[in-house]
């Protein structure tokens, strides 16, 4: 009886020690989830705002000079004389400050980037740029939340695997004082306590 | 002698069992019942609460990505747009300009019909440049989520993180509730042990009623735990 009462205690300390550490667990992969998220959504919009605020302006000013250089190119074709040569003049000066800008804009000295009807083609620039950092991109808080649920459930249901536990509490002090029905009331005890170690073992030994 | 004779007396009475041992015992097996149930009210109480908690602050910064990341996106979209349109602006005010003071080489006039050109073309690459990336597209789907996020996507973040935090403090209650019982149950234990150790006498049934109504209020604020 005796025994019996001081295995069920033990077993009780050993879960609720062993449940307090996977809640724990649980929680600091929940935090680093939350970590995880700063860190993604930093990285992301820092990308973002790197193309579309730095780079694609000047790319535009450069598709811009390209395209009116072209337009007044079209447009000397159909002229003569005086209005010929401004036109060529324009378009000269429209090609000379593309030509200027290109050198400093990644993406017009990228032919990769240019668009067959003019432009450049952001999204790919956008994609290249986050390629530069694959540890950043490869950030997944919704993966480290997955692995905080699956132990807090652990955690929750080891806990669960305590109510036999305090039922074997029950039965054996039953036991200490009610002669008449001791026996049955050990027994049962020891059931509840075979059945709390089962269920505790059932939860922690990997399937 | 008379002390071996009383020894013996305690002895058979604690083996046939007293009522009052009888509900000690039953107590201190209720209250063991009671705390294992209770632990994992409390567990998972706290365990929610928690979650909740993360998971607002988690969508909190996912909305504030979203929100930055797509302003960008938009402002870029917007600008390149409005130089497109200022230069057909540009070029109209200069046919205008033209008409009313006149233009004796045509040459103005010559000039603002390319810049009306190239603004139709440029406002279509304002548009391609500016353009959402594609699921499937380059961009990875995470970015490219976040940049296709539109008001009614913010609003409904806004109802799931809203949602989180109400959860939080409704587990945050439920916990303390939990939290409460087992205090109580603790302090019932004290006083069934007390209780034993008093024995029979009019303390040990003061110490042991005292005990019973502590359990009794702990299993009601256990209940409570349980409600939202």
């Amino acid at each position: 009886m005796a025994l019996l009462l001081a295995s069920a205690a033990v077993l009780a300390a050993i879960i609720a020690t062993r449940a307090s550490f996977l809640a724990n667990e649980a929680a600091g992969h929940w935090q680093q989830a939350v970590r995880s998220e700063i860190k993604r959504a930093a990285a992301t919009v820092e990308d973002v705002r790197y193309v579309y605020t730095s780079e694609a302006p000047l790319a535009y000013r450069i598709a811009e000079a390209q395209v009116r250089e072209q337009a007044f190119r079209e447009a000397a074709e159909g002229a003569t004389g005086e209005i010929q040569a401004a036109l060529l003049h324009e378009a000269d000066v429209q090609k000379a400050l593309a030509d200027a800008l290109i050198p400093a804009s990644e993406i017009a000295a990228d032919a990769r980037y240019a668009l067959p009807e003019g432009g450049f083609d952001l999204s790919t620039r956008l994609a290249d740029n986050r390629a530069l950092n694959p540890e950043l991109l490869a950030v997944d808080p919704d993966a480290e939340m997955d692995v905080g649920d699956r132990v807090s459930a652990k955690a929750v249901m080891l806990v669960a695997a305590g109510l036999p536990v305090g039922l074997t509490l029950l039965l054996g002090a039953l036991a200490t004082a009610i002669a008449r029905y001791r026996r049955v009331l050990l027994a049962a005890g020891v059931v509840a306590m075979g059945s709390a170690v089962t269920a505790a073992l059932a939860i922690e030994l990997p399937a | 002698m008379t002390r071996l004779d009383l020894d013996l007396e305690v002895v058979e009475e604690t083996a046939k069992g007293t009522p009052f041992h009888r509900w000690t015992a039953a107590l201190i097996g209720a209250i063991a019942v009671l705390a294992s149930i209770l632990a994992l009210l409390q567990v998972n109480a706290s365990q929610e609460d928690q979650r909740a908690s993360l998971m607002a602050t988690r969508l909190s910064t996912a909305i504030s990505e979203r929100v930055e990341a797509s302003s960008l996106l938009f402002t870029f979209s917007g600008s390149t747009a409005r130089d497109a349109l200022a230069l057909a602006i540009e070029a109209t005010s200069r046919t205008l300009t033209t008409l009313q003071s006149g233009d004796p080489t045509g040459v103005e006039e010559a000039r603002a019909r390319p810049d009306a050109t190239a603004a139709e073309r440029l406002q279509e690459i304002a548009v391609v440049m500016g353009a959402l990336p594609v699921a499937g597209g380059p961009v990875d789907s995470h970015t490219a989520e976040v940049l296709r996020a539109d008001i009614p996507d913010l609003e409904q973040m806004v109802v799931q993180q809203n949602q989180q935090v109400d959860m939080t403090e409704s587990w945050a209650t439920r916990s303390s509730r939990a939290v409460l019982s087992l205090t109580l149950l603790a302090l019932a234990g004290v006083l069934s042990g007390l209780a034993a150790s008093f024995g029979a006498g009019r303390a040990g049934r003061a110490a042991l009623t005292a005990a019973g109504a502590a359990t009794l209020v702990a299993a009601l604020a256990g209940v409570a735990a349980l409600l939202p």
